[in-house]
């Protein structure tokens, strides 16, 4: 999936599936949060939507939106001021340590690390 | 010289200093190494030189517990054995595969893998390979566009293998045996029973039969049976010997050769080292699993090769296809590694299918019988149990997370399972899990008797000049295919013998 594709979803409506993202475009900070990056460019909107969907039927007790921004803000120790671009990076930095340390999860078959994990859960949350 | 055993008097008797049962790989790679000798060797061939369907009808046989090939598809009964539709995958088994694991039941062999190296090397020969090389550095300086993914090696490594041509033992050394002086080839000679001497730990003879309706006996001072996995532990069942301990025909392995999972990358690659374009492509790599990760997860040893998506979503289930219809199976197999649009290539793929080749864990009650049934020969025939165990679902699953891990550390791509990996709770398999068609393990090598049927000699236990040839005596399936160390073992086997026989001359 095309960057603009993941932004127009986070602010508008699934309608926008098929257009491309616009790289670092977020309306908000929760936007930013719940963008997958790296997995957004192999797959669709619909496919974040639906490992997020399954991540939260797996993870009951992180199926809520504010604690899942929370989870994904929390290991970083980012400042509330923190901008898009800021979250952003560091929540690759995240993945990448994810996967080094083993934290990592099968979600629909994706092999993902638990921050991607909950990016999409958090997005499919923004999208329902 | 060149006997065909319909044409001779019924009743003969033959005799020789060595009995050779069989002429695929392993027979004729043992009468290779005996050939203009100044012993007698006879090499015993069930078929003629080409196939028919009624020799194969003798390898007819029912199958039971997992879906399976027809028994009778998946050998070939005439001179060259299945080296005649072999597709000439080779690489070693690793030397983690010969060693004692805790989790993998009934693992362990009473040799290691330097025993063998030094055979593997004189075996690459008879199968027209390259140098004895598997390291994947040794090919990547040599092409510098064969470009490793870029994965920790002590995790997911490049498990190389080299192709044969393949090497069709039937035209390739048929003129040099029927040219041999010393080397006596009898087609047409089904060994239907192996008889003891009145000394019980001591064979007298075999014998021979064809559809003809004549019978002959073959006598000789040692006897190599070579039949293959399930004729070997057919002849030995049949023939009530070697099996004391209730061993002959259990631990029947196969490879589970099953497509497994997907790898995605945002940008196309070529991944050309670990590509393959059948019938020229002389060698490449598979992703194998280190030794200290099999440990770690205390999983099997398997490996993962990669084929486009595009490419491998045409190409339907080898169980599926492989009927027991020579013709239609031909055309099935035909478009297997055929890209019918090379010109895709230049560009590379963004998506990946990850095939497994994974051993099966040692199973004795996956295992091969006698049925009531007897076949034109009347010889009973063989019944084939095929069972699988949680570990190879657990196993496939774990390698497909590691190399996700890696797909993610690196930063490549990402790994999907497919659907019947997802649960870790469901051991069942789909419709489409098949074998490699490789049958091992039913005459397995042990120091004791009470662990296995031959020794590490290769002999049977108990029998002081009965030997058996193949796959049939290995202990662990590893994940390559078996050719290549079945010819290693053999000619272990033949020096072994030479050094018998010499210190007996």
């Amino acid at each position: 999936m095309q960057r603009r594709t993941f932004i127009h979803l986070s602010a508008y409506t699934a309608a926008a599936l098929a257009l491309p993202f616009a790289s670092g475009c977020h309306n908000s900070r929760i936007d930013a949060e719940s963008e997958p990056l790296f997995f957004s460019h192999l797959v669709d909107a619909k496919t974040i939507i639906e490992t997020g969907q399954a991540y939260r039927s797996i993870k009951k007790d992180e199926d809520n939106k504010n604690k899942l921004a929370a989870l994904l803000l929390t290991p970083n120790n980012l400042p509330v001021s923190a901008d898009n671009k800021t979250i952003m990076s560091s929540l690759e930095s995240c993945i990448e340590s994810d996967f080094k340390s083993g934290k990592v999860v099968v979600v629909k078959g994706w092999v993902l690390s638990l921050t991607e994990a909950r990016q999409c859960a958090l997005f499919s949350i923004l999208q329902s | 010289m060149h006997i065909d055993a319909r044409n001779i008097d019924n009743n003969t008797l033959i005799e020789g200093d060595i009995c050779i049962v069989g002429a695929g790989a392993a027979g004729i790679s043992m009468a290779l190494e005996w050939m203009n000798s100044k012993y007698k060797v006879i090499l015993l061939e069930g078929g003629g030189f080409d196939y028919e369907a009624k020799m194969q009808d003798l390898y007819r046989g029912k199958t039971t517990g997992q879906r399976y090939y027809p028994l009778e598809s998946a050998r070939l009964h005439y001179f060259g054995g299945t080296t005649g539709h072999w597709a000439g995958f080779c690489s070693p088994l690793d030397p983690i595969d010969f060693k004692k694991r805790d989790w993998v039941p009934h693992s362990g062999w009473p040799i290691q893998r330097h025993d063998l190296d030094p055979f593997y090397a004189r075996a690459q020969k008879n199968l027209d390979l390259g140098p004895y090389e598997y390291d994947a550095k040794y090919y990547e300086q040599m092409d510098k566009s064969l470009v490793p993914l870029p994965f920790d090696q002590g995790a997911v490594y490049n498990k190389m293998w080299q192709f044969s041509p393949p090497t069709r033992f039937g035209t390739k050394y048929r003129d040099g045996i029927v040219n041999a002086g010393n080397v006596h080839l009898y087609t047409y000679a089904n060994v239907t029973n192996i008889a003891r001497s009145e000394n019980a730990a001591h064979i007298k003879e075999v014998t021979v039969k064809n559809f003809t309706g004549k019978q002959h006996t073959v006598r000789a001072k040692y006897f190599v049976v070579a039949c293959c996995a399930i004729q070997n532990a057919r002849l030995l069942l049949a023939s009530s010997l070697g099996n004391d301990n209730d061993l002959v025909g259990r631990y029947f392995m196969e490879h589970l050769e099953i497509k497994s999972a997907e790898m995605w990358f945002p940008e196309p690659d070529l991944l050309k080292l670990y590509m393959i374009d059948f019938g020229k492509t002389k060698y490449r790599a598979e992703l194998g699993i280190s030794e200290q990760k099999q440990e770690e997860l205390r999983i099997l040893n398997g490996t993962a090769s990669l084929t486009p998506l595009e490419i491998a979503r045409k190409q339907p289930a080898f169980i599926d296809i492989w009927t027991s219809d020579k013709k239609a199976r031909e055309k099935s197999m035909a478009s297997y590694g055929n890209d019918d649009n090379p010109g895709r290539h230049s560009h590379g793929y963004k998506n990946f299918q990850l095939f497994t080749r994974i051993e099966q864990a040692p199973n004795p009650s996956s295992r091969v019988t006698l049925d009531t049934e007897k076949d034109e020969l009347g010889m009973p025939r063989a019944m084939l149990h095929w069972e699988l165990t949680p570990l190879e679902k657990r196993s496939i699953r774990k390698i497909y997370e590691l190399i996700g891990q890696q797909c993610g550390i690196s930063g490549k791509g990402r790994v999907r399972l497919m659907e019947y990996l997802q649960d870790e709770n469901d051991n069942s398999w789909p419709e489409f899990t098949g074998g490699g068609w490789h049958h091992m393990g039913t005459t397995r090598m042990s120091d004791d008797p009470k662990q296995g049927v031959v020794d590490a000699n290769c002999k049977v236990h108990g029998i002081d000049n009965l030997y058996m040839a193949g796959s049939s005596c290995y202990v662990t399936a590893g994940a390559p295919n078996p050719t290549l160390t079945l010819v290693a073992l053999t000619l272990r086997l033949s020096d072994h013998l030479k050094q018998r026989i010499g210190s007996k001359v």
